[in-house]
């Protein structure tokens, strides 16, 4: 009963109930796109650190490793310490590409270049690189692109599933390190399972004082790029939130406003404020929970269309997992419930009489 | 002594709307008020039936002080029935759901018999809009009366309608008021109807007087 009398009411003030339709599936895709961007970006990165090593070392004291410079002749050294399985290493670098003002080049230790699947060609000699699907598409030269002021041979284009490294280009180690003047950006130490992982940390870094060594998971969740990332999706999120709330407030205003002189005659009739503040509640709940389906899929096409877009090349993806998917649609009950609850209550403190008559 | 009132005084901001009030009505009486428009005559039924605090004064209604009343509306629902001038039906509900919008579950089996003696079963479906101005009022009644209250509160009831549905309208409250004892305050400023009433009270400028 009251569900269908909420469902009348909506259908009755159909104009108002779109429209708050409309601003909540705008705000709730807004959220979705932010957060599931953002985490895509995170979980991308975080992937490739932790599908490469159980270990990471960079520099000591750098607040990027795009700026982190580790000599690589420490990486005997730690292969001969006992449990360490392999040790590779990575110069993380940006550079434009022939017409593109920027793009991600890895060097990588040879050890390394089973990660890159290769769709055609081979891996890169000196000289050579390698590129991803993404990139390859935008190449004006594709058998000898022109990198950092500096012409290469394409040794074949890999594809790999974490979707930004196939915006990137892949090279030996040394030909990186001309062009960032860098030894290493880190080195990725892979350890057997059953060590103590501590215990290998501690040996690394009595090696060089100049070094930071932490586990891959603990790296990821110190990472300062992630948490600039985190707050600043986080506060976009919170600004789409409240400019969805202050919507949902405006227009339930509106709604309330004009519909005192039934609240007041329901009031007269002896039901409950709480009941009838539950009805409008109800109201913008129900609108709220098909926003949030509509909003849903609107995010998935939108994530979907994004990925696809050559000019990212991969950079920009996301997807919505259980656990964002949740999170927006507790603040999607809680934005409509405030946003109902707010204008609903301030109408019912007044007598049912005045009401009434205000609703004339 | 089913309504009690006491030195009643209201003000809307400076205005005076009631001045010092005092009014009584026995159970089973069925009373008028009449008065001409802006004499305080609606201030006074809202006050008396609790959808308006007095500024002063006090009302006692079924031996409760209005003022001590926990719950309200549940007090209202269980107590009073409402007929306004202008139905006040619920449009986007059918006839049926107005009637049972705040009925108590054990009235719910009662409410074809209401609508049938009130002539209207054949509207139950319908929607306040699809209906005349008579028939709505009908629809009123019956919404007042469904939860079996021992007051109405009736505000200018037949104000809306012509004479013809006027006199029906009026005959029929009073009807199933004699006959099941229901206490009735009619506010009107049709005088032949109010002559149909046991009492009549006269508002004049916030003050009431036996009309002669």
């Amino acid at each position: 009963m009251l569900l269908a009398t909420v469902l009348k009411a909506m259908r009755a003030n159909r104009v108002k109930t779109a429209l708050i339709y409309l601003s909540l599936v705008v705000t709730i895709s807004a959220i979705f796109l932010i957060s599931a961007i953002s985490h895509g970006v995170i979980s991308m990165y975080s992937n490739i650190l932790q599908s490469s090593g159980d270990i990471i070392v960079t520099q000591k004291n750098i607040s990027d490793t795009f700026f982190s410079n580790v000599d690589t002749q420490l990486m005997p050294k730690i292969e001969k310490i006992a449990g360490v399985k392999r040790v590779s290493a990575l110069i993380v670098g940006a550079s434009p590409v022939e017409s593109l003002p920027i793009v991600a080049v890895y060097g990588v230790s040879k050890n390394l270049y089973s990660r890159y699947k290769l769709e055609s060609g081979h891996y890169p000699k000196k000289g050579e690189v390698l590129v991803g699907t993404s990139i390859y598409k935008a190449l004006t030269n594709k058998k000898e692109p022109h990198i950092a002021n500096k012409s290469f041979v394409l040794s074949g284009v890999f594809r790999s599933e974490i979707g930004f490294e196939n915006g990137g280009v892949v090279m030996n180690l040394e030909d990186a390190a001309a062009i960032f003047n860098k030894s290493a950006s880190m080195l990725y130490v892979n350890i057997n399972l059953a060590q103590n992982s501590q215990t290998i940390m501690k040996y690394i870094t009595q090696l060089d004082a100049d070094i930071a060594v932490k586990s891959t998971k603990d790296f990821v969740n110190h990472y300062n790029q992630f948490k600039i990332i985190n707050t600043s999706s986080s506060l976009v999120s919170l600004i789409a939130f409240v400019m969805g709330l202050i919507a949902i407030g405006s227009i339930m205003s509106i709604t309330v406003l004009q519909r005192k002189d039934e609240f007041g005659i329901m009031k007269a009739l002896g039901i409950s404020s709480a009941k009838i503040a539950s009805l409008i509640v109800l109201e913008g709940v129900v609108t709220g929970f098909f926003s949030f389906v509509s909003a849903y899929f609107v995010s998935v096409v939108a994530l979907e269309f994004i990925k696809n877009i050559d000019k990212f090349q991969g950079y920009v993806s996301g997807s919505i997992d259980v656990q964002l998917a949740v999170s927006v649609f507790i603040a999607t009950v809680v934005m409509t419930v405030l946003g109902s609850l707010i204008p609903v209550y301030t109408a019912l403190k007044v007598d049912p009489v005045t009401l009434i008559q205000r609703g004339n | 002594m089913m309504i009690e009132a006491k030195s009643l005084t209201h003000r809307y901001g400076s205005d005076e709307a009631l001045h010092a009030v005092n009014f009584s009505v026995q159970e089973g009486e069925f009373v008028a008020i009449v008065g001409e428009s802006g004499s305080g005559k609606t201030t006074l039924l809202s006050i008396l039936s609790t959808l308006l605090t007095p500024t002063q004064g006090s009302v006692e209604i079924i031996g409760n002080d209005t003022k001590r009343i926990k719950k309200i509306d549940n007090f209202r629902r269980k107590n009073i029935g409402f007929i306004f001038q202008f139905h006040y039906l619920i449009n986007y509900l059918t006839v049926y759901e107005n009637i049972t919008l705040a009925i108590d579950k054990k009235n719910r089996a009662g409410v074809q018999t209401l609508l049938e003696e009130l002539g209207i079963e054949s509207l139950r479906e319908r929607y306040p809009y699809e209906i005349s101005g008579g028939q709505r009022q009908r629809v009123a009644i019956a919404r007042a009366l469904a939860n079996h209250p021992k007051v109405i509160f009736a505000d200018e009831p037949t104000g809306n309608l012509d004479s013809k549905n006027s006199r029906n309208v009026f005959a029929l409250l009073k009807k199933i008021a004699e006959r099941d004892h229901i206490t009735v305050v009619v506010v009107t400023h049709d005088l032949q109807q109010a002559k149909n009433a046991d009492t009549i009270y006269e508002m004049n400028d916030g003050h009431i007087s036996n009309y002669n």
